[in-house]
Parts: structure tokens; C-alpha cells; sequence
């Protein structure tokens, strides 16, 4: 009974310390990385015009308007699907990256994500060609003040697609808002 | 006596005719009716010099609005006609009334009345969108009104999407800046 109490007691001590240890490096963890938030909109087009895209093969990009935390930043974007694959009328895309680059890009303050789910519903009747593109971004790599950048992002809303020559010329439109958090950023 | 039994078996009779032809009568006026789906995309800017005031929301003229009707490319332009007004209810912002006339391809247009829009009203609203920060505008209206093949057009109409303000105090002269991107859904119906 004495060698049961011995062990119980020996048991809690070890609890009690590897609570302290451990939840002390998390903490400091969670001190070191600064996240602040980010929610902002985006207007994307194609095609594109000078000076984007911002990479050969973007087709899509446009404006972005945020704030990350109380920070106004203004920029622009450009970027692509991936691989596309329709499932009835969901479209979704594999391995879709974007750039931004915020304020004049010759400052190179960018940041490039990867679009980890993006599906783009085109609902039959609603569009001639057109829905809702929703995404999870997860910020792959920075330059500038984003060159330790990382973080996840939301992206959702109406894009829709058209032409007024027979498809001859084809136009888009992507209206969104971004919402999520950035961190590390200078 | 008798008078008022006659009365009140022709009132009687007149309610039943009536209850009996308006069910025939009204899918017969539906029938008739042809709807559209419209859809829009445009957007907007703030500039606002804070010094004086001067300034306001204007449509992106470099950036023209993109729509299908009944899946159909249209390029149309808005005309925002006025005579609204705007006012607020504690913390929340609202523009009523005002006439909006939407010209599409070939001379078919559109007027929107019974305008009604709300969206958050913030301290220091004297921007005509709000202090700093990212909001969202909501507004519906009806099609009161058309021209050419959309002559007599009646429907719903709706407009939503997200506005974003910010304050650019270092520059000369400091302004007040916004971006708004709008997505209108209508029903366009002709006789």
C-alpha cells in the first residue's frame, strides 16, 4: 500500500513538472509569432494588362485591398488554378498559386500562397459561365517585409465569365473577400 | 328587409364570381409574363479630400461593368438618377428611395426604384462610407420602369458586396480612400 501511495505521488510530481515545462516553450512560442489578422477584397480580371501579371502563366489578377490588422495595404495579384477537374457542375482546382505584391512592386514586398481547396461551383442556369470561386490559402513564401511571412487565408466570392464574340474574346471578372491572419511579418 | 337580403346575396355572388374567375384569370397573366435573370459586377471608389470635404463614391470609369442577361453579355452602363436620401438608426445606415436607370446593349434599359439599402453606420460616418475598416453594403430595390425590348419591365433587383475604407493622413492633401465591388442579382420581367 506504502509503494502504491509512493508511485501515485511519484506520478502527480511528474505531471505537475512536465505542466509547467511544457506549457511554459508554448507559450513562448505563441509570443515569439505575431499573427495579426487580415480581411481585405480583391478585385481579379482577365485578361490582364500591364504591369501585370506579376509571373508568366497567371491568368487571373487584379487589386487587393486590406487591412492587416489596423494597417491599410493596397496591392496587386495574379495567379492561376492549377490543374482543373469538373465534377458535375464543381469545378476545382489543384495546386493554384497567387502572388501579391503590396505597395510599388519594385519594393518587392510579396507573398505567394497556395490554394490548398478551391472549388468554383457553376451552378446550370444561374451563369452563362460563372459562380462562386471559395479557396484555403496558405502562404508558401515572401519576399520583403513578408520574407518570414506565413499564415492561411480564406478566399470566397461571384466571378463570372463571358464574351461579347461568339468566345472569340473572353472575358472574367472575381470579386472576393480574404479574411484570415499573417504571421511574421515586418 | 327584403332589400338588404337581395344586397347581400349580390355581394355574395359577386365574391364568389370573383373567387372563381381571379384563380382562372391570374396564371393566364403569368403565363404571359417572361422573366431575366440580369447579373452585374461593378465597382466603385472613394476619394475624399478630408480638408474640404469635397468628394465621394463614383463608378471605376476604367473599369466597366461586366453582365449577362439570361446568360447573354450585356455592357451596361448605370445612371444613378438620384433624389434618395440618406439617414441612420443607431448603427445602422440607410439610403432610401432614389432612381437608378441601367442602360444595357441596343437601347434596352431598365429603371430601378423603391430603392432600399443598408449598411453599417460608423462613428465619424462623414465619408459616406464609414470610418476605416470593411464593411458590407446590402441594398433591393424594384424594376419600375423600361425602354425598347424591355418596355414596361417590372421584377425584383438586389445588390450586395463588400466595401473597404481606409485614411491616408500623410498625403497632401490628406484623403479619405474606398473601394466597393458590387453583385447585382435581378429578375427583369416583360409582358
Amino acid at each position: 500500500m506504502t509503494r502504491k501511495a509512493v508511485f501515485a505521488l511519484i506520478f502527480v510530481l511528474v505531471v505537475a513538472v512536465a505542466t509547467v515545462f511544457l506549457t511554459a516553450p508554448g507559450q513562448h512560442v505563441q509570443a515569439q509569432q505575431n499573427c495579426p489578422s487580415f480581411h481585405g477584397i480583391i478585385q481579379a480580371r482577365f485578361p490582364l494588362e500591364p504591369p501585370l501579371p506579376l509571373r508568366d502563366g497567371d491568368g487571373w489578377g487584379g487589386n487587393i485591398y486590406g487591412f492587416l490588422d489596423d494597417e491599410p495595404l493596397v496591392g496587386v495579384f495574379s495567379g492561376n488554378d492549377g490543374s482543373v477537374s469538373w465534377h458535375q457542375w464543381v469545378g476545382m482546382g489543384k495546386g493554384g498559386t497567387y502572388k501579391f505584391a503590396f505597395g510599388p512592386i519594385a519594393d518587392n514586398n510579396t507573398f505567394t500562397i497556395i490554394a490548398t481547396q478551391a472549388t468554383f461551383p457553376n451552378p446550370p442556369g444561374k451563369f452563362f459561365a460563372g459562380g462562386t470561386y471559395q479557396a484555403g490559402w496558405k502562404i508558401a513564401e515572401g519576399t520583403g517585409r513578408f520574407q518570414n511571412a506565413s499564415g492561411n487565408l480564406h478566399a470566397n466570392g461571384p466571378y463570372l465569365v463571358s464574351t461579347t464574340d461568339g468566345w472569340v474574346t473572353v472575358f472574367g471578372r472575381w470579386n472576393a473577400e480574404v479574411t484570415g491572419s499573417i504571421c511574421g511579418v515586418q | 328587409m327584403r332589400r338588404r337580403i337581395i344586397l347581400a346575396l349580390t355581394f355574395a355572388f359577386a365574391v364568389g364570381v370573383a373567387t372563381f374567375l381571379l384563380p382562372v384569370t391570374s396564371p393566364k397573366v403569368l403565363a404571359q409574363q417572361s422573366c431575366k435573370d440580369f447579373r452585374a459586377m461593378y465597382h466603385m471608389t472613394l476619394m475624399v479630400n478630408i480638408n474640404t470635404g469635397e468628394g465621394g463614391w463614383n463608378l471605376d470609369v476604367a473599369d466597366p461593368i461586366v453582365a449577362l442577361l439570361n446568360g447573354q453579355a450585356v455592357t451596361p452602363t448605370v445612371e444613378f438618377l438620384g433624389g434618395g436620401t440618406s439617414f441612420a438608426t443607431g448603427m445602422v445606415g440607410h439610403d432610401r428611395g432614389g432612381t437608378n436607370v441601367w442602360h444595357l446593349s441596343n437601347g434596352d434599359d431598365f429603371t430601378v426604384g423603391a430603392w432600399h439599402a443598408i449598411y453599417p453606420n460608423q462613428p465619424a460616418n462623414t465619408w459616406g462610407g464609414g470610418s476605416a475598416g470593411q464593411y458590407v453594403y446590402n441594398g433591393t430595390g424594384k424594376i419600375v420602369a423600361g425602354t425598347g425590348q424591355l418596355a414596361n419591365a417590372t421584377g425584383a433587383f438586389s445588390e450586395t458586396g463588400p466595401y473597404i475604407v481606409w485614411v491616408d493622413l500623410a498625403s497632401d492633401p490628406p484623403m479619405v480612400y474606398g473601394k466597393y465591388q458590387a453583385l447585382i442579382v435581378a429578375s427583369v420581367c416583360t409582358k
